[in-house]
């Protein structure tokens, strides 16, 4: 262990150009995706940096031979490989493709997992590294099977929308890749995540491709590397961005697939005996495997308490002081010491939280799993929003749990005293966490209506807008693709103000790495002050080299308008009270419009 | 971590270890109708693997940050 912990943080170097330059193929999967989502991710994949860009293939791997995608390919100069009568999904699908392709590396991309420009600088030189160090015969050197990038999302996740906390608390999964995984990478057995990572073709056709029997191909796939004497390892910036679902059955159903796919995978690699693992191997995929078992766990913890306080069913026989003697002071010592070293992405609180919500939908799943009870349909998870009555069904487990926790809170300290409440203050305490956690889960629940059409991302580019017969230079607050938001650098004269006004068409270019974007839209409204006016455009869709350019403008790079970390000034609590206002306002405006009619 | 935090920690860990021994060994309702038998039974292994998940990235994640 303490070699583990003494590991250095993972260094990538740069090019080594007195090295080959190895070949790489990127492959964009896609199912049934739409073509405009995919545009995004193979335009993103164009621009990718590479030193010698003639050793660069984009392939599109679609699985439903659609004319369209191929049409896409076309526009965009990148190999499509189609394919029918799939019966493996996304496994068979990248199995299929390989055929086709011959390069020592391979990267996969989802349809919607759009790439930064910086891909290949954070993970080919490691596997140059990793080839030199192993022609030099250096004894010590594992070889590099795959190095994963984290996942990041550039939309809010459904716990930071619902909870209009977009600003203040980061994506749910980032604690998993930018944490966890990053910790198994330090052990040189990073898991895959499915997209984003960048493979040694070698070793993934040595242990039989993509993994068909499992629902979570990619996390059986990086251990079966392992399993094969291969390391991974995990990179901690961003280098792509993907859409998080955000409606409440989507974020449900993607969850129950990798439960089910995951205790599917440990079953198929009998991760508790096989001899090919290593022991620190084995414990991280043991670990993993009891993660998904904490959903389990968190449905007898909510109600073990109930169960007593309800129906005097007592599950732990224990006198009260000698309960505080034992439990209390390594309970409180731990939270004390976590505070600050379970890190920022996560805290505590935060995590008790996200347990509670998916516990309902994920217990049964698990248990039916383990035993052997399976469900094989692998469903694409739909990354569009639509809510609909049904969703609102999916709140029932919540309300249901809700509601028993508070009558037993009021049922078990009604008409107690003095000594007596002191005595059940433990059953008290917990039923309270629950609580709270099962009333977080209810806002989340309940759902936030949408608005935006398009993720606005924050990014200040420098350029100009075409005013008075001259350009004015300006600089974005805020970019998307169906609007952005500018300031100009210069405070506008009365000549100027008179031609940027609300309701005009303007033109505008924006600067680029490589050229000028040129754009137009019409000013849809002014704010801020005069020195600072800002002037908000709703942009006319742009013609192709121009529209191809200002996606990359927009998706290359982490949105900065989420955050990278918890906001540890602000506590649960006050986010809990954050929603009831919120929500109360939104209350009393409905009332009174019903009692103006 | 400092050597003092370390310390702590350890202590924390000494602690929930002991606490474990003693929900297994003197905590168990092991005369009590065959349900509540099962659920104190659920509940305390519950416990203990939380214990491990959690120790176990400590391990990993702690003299690293």
């Amino acid at each position: 262990m303490l070699a583990v912990k003494n590991q250095a943080k993972l260094k990538i170097p740069d090019y080594d150009f007195s090295q080959p330059l190895p070949a790489v193929d990127i492959i964009i999967v896609t199912h049934n995706e739409d073509v405009e989502l995919l545009r995004k991710t193979v335009n993103a994949a164009t621009f990718i940096d590479y030193p010698n860009k003639s050793k660069l293939n984009i392939v599109i791997s679609d699985d439903s031979n659609r004319a369209e995608v191929k049409a896409l390919a076309a526009e965009y100069h990148v190999q499509y490989v189609g394919m029918t009568h799939n019966q493996n999904a996304k496994a068979g699908n990248l199995n299929h493709t390989l055929t086709f392709l011959h390069a020592p590396l391979f990267a996969v991309f989802d349809t919607d997992m759009i790439p930064f420009s910086g891909f290949l600088t954070d993970t080919v030189p490691l596997f140059m590294q990793n080839f030199k160090q192993l022609a030099a015969g250096e004894q010590s050197v594992q070889p590099l099977g795959f190095v994963q990038t984290p996942q990041s999302f550039y939309n809010a996740d459904i716990f930071q929308f619902n909870l209009f906390s977009e600003k203040i608390v980061p994506n749910e999964q980032d604690f998993f890749s930018r944490d966890v995984n990053v910790l198994n990478g330090r052990n040189n057995t990073a898991l895959f995540t499915g997209s984003n990572a960048l493979f040694l073709r070698k070793i993934v056709d040595q242990v039989g491709g993509f993994p068909t029997d499992t629902l979570t191909e990619d996390f059986e796939l990086g251990t079966r590397i392992n399993m094969a004497g291969y390391m991974s390892l995990a990179t901690t910036k961003p280098q792509s961005s993907g859409i998080t679902p955000i409606d409440l059955k989507g974020v449900i159903k993607q969850r129950v697939r990798w439960a089910r796919g995951v205790i599917q995978s440990c079953r198929n690699l009998h991760i508790f005996f096989n001899r090919q693992l290593s022991w620190s191997n084995r414990l991280i995929l043991i670990n993993t495997y009891l993660y998904w078992w904490s959903f389990s766990r968190r449905i007898i913890y909510i109600i073990a308490p109930i169960l007593y306080a309800l129906f005097k069913i007592q599950v732990v026989m224990a006198n009260f002081w000698i309960l505080m003697i034992v439990w209390a002071p390594g309970y409180f010592l731990l939270h004390y010491v976590l505070k600050d070293s379970s890190g920022s992405i996560r805290s505590e609180r935060w995590g008790e939280i996200q347990e509670t919500f998916f516990a309902p939908y994920l217990f049964l799943p698990v248990i039916l799993e383990t035993l052997g009870i399976k469900a094989k349909k692998f469903k694409v998870t739909e990354k569009n929003v639509n809510f609909s009555l049904l969703d609102k069904l999916y709140s029932l487990p919540y309300l249901l749990l809700w509601l028993l926790t508070l009558i037993a809170i009021i049922h078990f300290n009604y008409g107690k005293f003095g000594s007596e409440i002191l005595v059940g203050s433990v059953i008290t305490f917990w039923l309270l966490m629950h609580f709270v956690n099962l009333s977080f889960c209810l806002f989340i629940a309940m759902g936030r209506p949408v608005y935006r059409k398009s993720e606005r991302f924050l990014r200040l580019v420098a350029g100009d807008v075409w005013a008075e017969n001259r350009w004015l230079p300006l600089r974005t607050h805020d970019i998307s693709e169906g609007g952005l938001s500018f300031s100009l650098i210069l405070p506008a004269d009365k000549k100027i103000a008179k031609q940027l006004q609300r309701g005009t068409t303007v033109k505008l270019r924006l600067q680029t790495k490589f050229r000028f974007v040129t754009l137009k839209g019409k000013i849809m409204r002014l704010s801020g002050r005069q020195a600072e006016q800002v002037y908000s455009v709703q942009l006319l869709e742009p013609s192709d080299v121009n529209r191809n350019y200002y996606l990359e403008l927009i998706y290359n790079g982490f949105n900065k308008t989420l955050p990278l970390n918890q906001d540890a000034w602000i506590t649960p609590f006050d986010e809990l009270y954050t929603n009831l206002m919120v929500r109360v306002k939104k209350f009393e405006r409905q009332i009174s419009r019903l009692t103006r009619d | 971590m400092s050597i003092t935090k370390k310390f702590i920690y350890l202590l924390a860990v000494a602690l929930s270890v002991i606490y474990l021994i003693w929900r297994l060994g003197f905590t168990i309702p092991w005369h009590a109708p065959l349900f509540t038998l099962i659920f104190a039974l659920l509940l305390v292994g519950s416990e203990v693997m939380s214990k491990f998940n959690r120790f176990h990235f400590d391990l990993f994640s702690d003299a690293s940050r």
